[in-house]
């Protein structure tokens, strides 16, 4: 029994899904914001790949910088719901702007109607990312390498911003003690909206790169938000590494009960995350207090 | 006091709602005026989210018909007009929307995605005197355990779909020694699947059957489900794979497919149900696969399905066009069209009349003359494969070819109406 093609093709599955989570993590993490808007923001980035890249021979340099266009479009989509939207959900309680968040969600969903239409689109693979490579006995696609380095990459990227930067250091204030923040004299809203920006471009480069895998339709918003908060919510909610360990760890759960235990592969996600949350509560690297890091 | 901000918001909310209402009810064309009231269609369709694509393209089939009828005066001098509800795949609210069909006084009610859909409108059709012909709805059970006087099916339904591939498994594919499976995990899915096997070892006995991958119908992260074909080690030369997936789902599939070369790992693969938007959205890339399905524009060379072809093309679309009329253009245009023929057959717009005349009533189709079987009500007409594949040349960067008709009497299972 060779487990090996199943860890790895979890694995890249996993690092998709912390793609998209990771940025809803690091938003509740600093503003303890459920943002279900976080789903349209990803669709979104995959639409705006089609649009820059559908006509174009794709190569993997073409790519990125097509999926880092989405980020960015992406990113000022997410500043502006920031500004008009979330700033005033913010001192609701939460379960009135989850609901205003997932009105957004479907006023977006909406707007892709509009904009794309109904119709079933797609990205092209790149050129030279379109196959399988052979690593020992195991046959990976090459794209799931991609995907995997740019998992790794966002993680340094984000520890060096959490840890590095004195953007880091407010969004850690923020997330340990916002009034205590704000009395320091930290404009709270400022960094709250560079948050989203943040997040937003996460959410961007995720939909951007998962395009060549899925197919873009008008409810790709809600089909992969759910699992995103799932791995959220598994990590500990706002906790970034453990949104990391957990797309992995249910990523690869699911890969390795689809092959060997497939009569309840239907339920392999969701039974992980239950199993998961009834030993850990607060999730892999939750605290009783909420924390970022 | 009200500030002007919130004034000038409630005026563009109260516009909008306006435009709304305006928009959800409206004479398909009001080219002629008449003293006669008009005969309202309902159409209740999947017209927004994933499924959008299904409803949208029906409801453009409903459209050319009414326009048609509509130019050459209407049924009797009173002209049709559409009235659309969205289903969103769900029964409750396919319920909420069939009774306020019931209380705008609407009669006949086409449309509907989901057979568990068309199963949840029925009582309320039969409650309020109202007449349903489905259109993209594919089950069995709607002919048969869920068999209504006021429900009439038109697209091929799935065991005919399922006879069709065991007959071209006996005919076409005599090379294929063993099928393997990719379905949907739901009822459908796994029922198409068995049907297919219990088909096709009457037909072609020496065939085997193996490995049978399901997985849900949002799709997701599906690379295990790939693999675990793969692990099966299907022969190029005599394994055939049997895909029951439509979609998005279904190109999402094939899309986590693609770097592993699946698909290319088959003598044969054969999409039974899904339609063009496998090769549509795979374009150039698409590798060669069978489409099973009721309908294909290019098989049909007669004037109803040429004239439908070229409405299709002048009608404005949103959104990118990657494909030609899909199979749910018919199915809305046919559905729509029974309504008129049967109306003035009966030489009568009362429903109880017409629903006298539907059973056993000819008339003709995109794909020729068809009829409503009098038995249980499904659409006695063909079925039709087609060879599509990736042709960066071709309009849609792909192309099709060596469709073939397959006759209603050699797919069409023998009538089993239980509930009446």
């Amino acid at each position: 029994m060779n487990v090996l093609p199943s860890i790895v093709s979890g694995l890249g599955d996993g690092m998709l899904l912390f793609l998209i989570a990771s940025g809803l993590s690091v938003i509740f993490g600093a503003m303890r914001f459920l943002n279900f808007a976080h789903g349209a923001f990803f669709a979104i980035g995959g639409y705006l790949t089609y649009n820059f890249l559908s006509n174009l021979q794709l190569t993997p340099v073409l790519l990125i910088g097509g999926a880092l266009l989405a980020g960015l479009g992406v990113a000022v989509l997410a500043y502006v719901s920031e500004v008009v939207v979330f700033r005033r959900l913010y001192k609701l309680p939460p379960i009135d702007s989850l609901l205003g968040t997932y009105a957004l969600l479907l006023l977006l969903e909406g707007a892709i109607l509009v904009v794309w239409g109904p119709n079933s689109l797609s990205v092209p693979y790149p050129k030279g990312l379109n196959s399988t490579v052979r690593i020992g006995s195991v046959d990976v696609p090459q794209y799931s390498l991609l995907l995997i380095a740019v998992g790794v990459i966002v993680v340094v990227a984000m520890t060096l911003l959490l840890y590095k930067t004195s953007l880091g250091l407010e969004v850690r204030a923020l997330a340990e003690d916002r009034t205590m923040t704000q009395l320091l004299g930290v404009n709270i809203s400022g960094v709250s909206a560079k948050v989203m920006l943040i997040g937003g471009f996460l959410a961007g480069i995720g939909g951007a790169l998962a395009a060549p895998t899925i197919a873009l339709t008008p409810d790709l918003a809600t089909s992969f938000i759910i699992q995103a908060f799932a791995v959220v919510v598994v990590g500990g909610l706002g906790s970034f590494y453990g949104a990391l360990i957990a797309a992995v760890v249910l990523g690869v759960t699911q890969s390795v009960v689809v092959t060997y235990l497939p009569s309840v592969s239907g339920i392999a996600f969701y039974a992980t995350m239950f199993a998961i949350l009834l030993f850990r509560p607060q999730g892999i690297l939750g605290k009783s207090s909420l924390d970022i890091s | 006091m009200i500030g002007k901000r919130p004034l000038a918001a409630c005026a563009i909310l109260l516009g909008l709602t306006m435009t709304l209402a305006a928009c959800s009810s409206s004479p398909a064309t009001p080219t002629e005026s008449t003293h006669k009231d008009p005969i309202k269609i309902g159409f209740l369709g999947t017209l927004t989210g994933g499924s959008a694509d299904v409803g949208q393209t029906g409801l453009d089939g409903a459209h050319i018909a009414i326009e048609e009828i509509n130019e050459k005066g209407g049924i009797d001098g009173h002209l049709l007009e559409i009235v659309t509800k969205d289903e969103q795949l769900s029964p409750t609210q396919t319920v909420k929307a069939m009774r306020e069909l019931a209380q705008e006084g609407v009669k006949y009610v086409t449309g509907f995605t989901s057979s568990a859909d068309v199963i949840a409108a029925t009582p309320i059709a039969e409650q309020n005197g109202m007449v349903i012909i489905t259109a993209g709805a594919t089950s069995t059970a709607l002919t048969t355990t869920n068999f209504s006087k006021n429900l009439f099916e038109v697209a091929s339904n799935t065991s005919m779909m399922n006879a069709a591939a065991a007959q071209l498994v006996a005919t076409k594919w005599k090379n294929v020694k063993e099928w393997q499976n990719v379905g949907f995990d739901y009822v459908t899915g796994h029922v198409s699947w068995d049907e297919f096997q219990a088909l096709t070892k009457k037909a072609s006995p020496a065939v085997k059957f193996g490995q049978a991958v399901f997985y849900p119908l949002a799709g997701g992260q599906l690379s295990a489900y790939i693999t675990s074909l793969i692990s099966s080690n299907p022969s190029k030369t005599d394994t055939g794979l049997f895909v029951t997936t439509f979609g998005g789902g279904a190109v999402t599939f094939a899309k986590q497919a693609e770097p592993y070369k699946l698909f290319d790992k088959y003598a044969v693969v054969a999409n039974v149900g899904g339609g063009e938007e496998l090769a549509a959205a795979l374009g150039a890339d698409s590798p060669r696969i069978y489409y099973v399905h009721d309908y294909f524009y290019g098989a049909y060379d007669n004037a109803i399905n040429n004239n439908l072809v070229a409405k299709w093309k002048e009608r404005p679309k949103v959104g990118p066009k990657t494909h030609g009329p899909h199979s749910w253009l018919y199915e809305g245009y046919t559905a729509t069209t029974a309504f008129a023929h049967a109306m003035e057959k009966a030489k009568s717009t009362d429903a109880k009349k017409v629903l006298e005349v539907l059973p056993g009533m000819k008339f003709d189709t995109a794909m020729g003359e068809a009829y409503f079987r009098a038995e249980d009500h499904i659409l006695y007409a063909p079925v039709t494969a087609v060879e599509c594949f990736g042709d960066a040349a071709s309009e849609f960067g792909y192309k099709c070819e060596n469709a073939t008709s397959i006759p209603a009497k050699d797919v069409v299972p023998a009538p089993n109406p239980t509930k009446k």
